[in-house]
């Protein structure tokens, strides 16, 4: 099903206040983050939304993992 | 050379209806419309998506009727928060490229770009990029060399557009256009216009000046001066834009005022809670101006200078009060209601007495004192007016929390 889904994340956060995520959760598994590739302002594209969206590397995959204004961070499926 | 300003207006599309949809996606293909609180009679449109618009669905008209024209039609109750963050988000857009940003409302924005390495036609294109990309929303962007004209080019193509007007285009672009597009013409003055045979913007421009003076005063000597596009009108930065002009509440009663002695409890509601949020703020107010809405929606804003500044809520309801009864003909019931004290003075430092207050004018002030320190122990309707208790019109109102939606364009004049 298509959807947003709020997921468990743990982020790092500099002396700016920069947020980084290291790793999120899916299901029982803990992904690490290898790499934030971009950190940019940005829409949700498949549901709708919008917050600072993180371009991600778990293992080969890109992935869009999102932080909306409550701070709560979610991904599309 | 005198260096020709760059000045761009932003208006977003259908701001709250596009807001819920780029919110919830699902909504992106259907009729959408953004309405009150019916259950406060605030139910009515208050925004609508461009697809509920080709349904011929009105701003201002009943729920039900919106349903009969487009029973598929989908209604989103409204969520001040959310429009508030994509209006800030929007600005934060603007700010890339100025810090002259004034904002007219939540959805529009004046920016002065003068001198940026871009063109403004660049700009435009990159802030029209940035709000889909970004926020998922659309804006349409007028570029020209006054604000005048921005504002007219915003309005000319919708959605997601950039209208160019130069002053080698205006002559072409601007003068077709009706003369009520132009900012500040509404109904009255486009029938004074029209009386005397001005239909177009070029008509106005190229009027005789000496007849515009005559029949519509200091107004049609700047509007003309608007049509020409000599308006030299600077875009004000944020902060200088917000800060506190006026004071004012509004609000639709639960059900219409048919005459002054309802209209009056209202007032006097409105009134005290103006004065209450001038004490607040450390301001005192010179004019009074009051908003009046029939129940066919059409409104009229009359105002008057008090004696001496105040933050009585009795001196603000007595002002509001004589100009109801001076401007409101009672043709048709009343709807809504708005007071506001503008020309604002600091209280801080200095209270302008007269050479002898007289001891009633002292009373009230300790009485109004009295007043704010209970509300603000326990809230606005602890205590009332003795005139609020046979007036169940004003029963279920809380002025002070009731930040209605339909008055800010309203408010703004555009009914």
């Amino acid at each position: 099903m298509e959807g947003k889904t709020y997921v468990w994340v743990r982020a790092r956060t500099d002396v700016n206040g920069t947020v980084t995520p290291e790793a999120f959760r899916r299901g029982d598994e803990l992904l690490p983050i290898a790499r934030v590739a971009e950190r940019r302002e940005a829409r949700a594209t498949k549901q709708g939304g919008r917050g600072i969206r993180y371009t991600i590397l778990v293992g080969q995959t890109r992935l869009y993992l999102y932080m909306d204004e409550d701070r709560r961070w979610f991904v599309e499926e | 050379m005198e260096t020709v300003r760059s000045i761009l207006h932003s208006d977003c599309n259908s701001f709250y209806a596009s807001v819920e949809a780029a919110e919830d996606l699902s909504l992106k293909d259907k009729p959408v419309a953004v309405c009150g609180d019916p259950a406060l009679r605030h139910g009515i449109i208050l925004a609508k998506s461009p697809l509920a618009k080709q349904c011929g669905i009105l701003t201002g008209e009943a729920i039900w009727q919106a349903k009969q024209k487009c029973p598929t039609l989908v209604l989103v109750p409204a969520d001040q928060r959310k429009y508030l963050l994509y209006s800030r988000k929007m600005r934060a857009i603007y700010r890339r490229y100025t810090h002259q940003v004034e904002p007219y409302g939540l959805d529009e924005s004046w920016l002065d770009v003068t001198g940026h390495a871009l063109s403004g036609e660049e700009i435009a294109a990159q802030i029209r990029n940035s709000a889909r990309e970004e926020l998922g929303i659309t804006v349409s962007i007028g570029v020209s060399y006054n604000k005048v004209f921005a504002k007219l080019g915003s309005d000319m193509r919708k959605p997601d557009a950039t209208t160019v007007i130069t002053p080698d285009n205006f002559r072409d672009k601007v003068w077709p256009l009706p003369a009520s597009d132009l900012l500040y013409v509404g109904r009255a003055t486009r029938r004074r216009l029209a009386q005397m045979a001005l239909y177009t913007i070029g008509d106005l421009a190229c009027a005789n000046d000496g007849l515009i003076r005559a029949a519509l005063g200091k107004n049609g000597e700047m509007l003309q001066r608007f049509a020409r596009g000599e308006d030299e009108d600077p875009v004000l930065c944020a902060e200088e834009a917000e800060e506190i002009k006026s004071v004012g509440n509004s609000t639709t009663t639960p059900h219409d005022l048919r005459d002054e002695e309802e209209a009056k409890a209202v007032l006097y509601l409105l009134a005290d809670s103006v004065a209450a949020r001038l004490r607040a703020h450390r301001l005192a107010c010179r004019t009074v101006s009051v908003w009046m809405r029939d129940s066919q929606l059409h409104s009229i804003i009359r105002q008057c200078r008090l004696g001496t500044t105040s933050d009585s809520g009795s001196d603000i309801a007595r002002a509001a009060l004589s100009l109801l009864r001076a401007h409101y003909p009672w043709d048709l019931p009343l709807r809504s209601l708005g007071v506001s004290g503008s020309d604002l003075n600091s209280t801080e430092h200095m209270v302008q007495l007269p050479l002898w207050t007289p001891p009633k004018a002292l009373r009230e002030r300790a009485l109004e004192g009295a007043l704010d320190d209970i509300r603000s122990r326990w809230g606005h309707n602890a205590i009332r007016r003795g005139l609020m208790l046979c007036r169940p019109a004003t029963q279920d109102l809380n002025p002070v929390d009731d930040h209605d939606l339909q008055s800010l364009g309203a408010m703004r004049g555009r009914g």
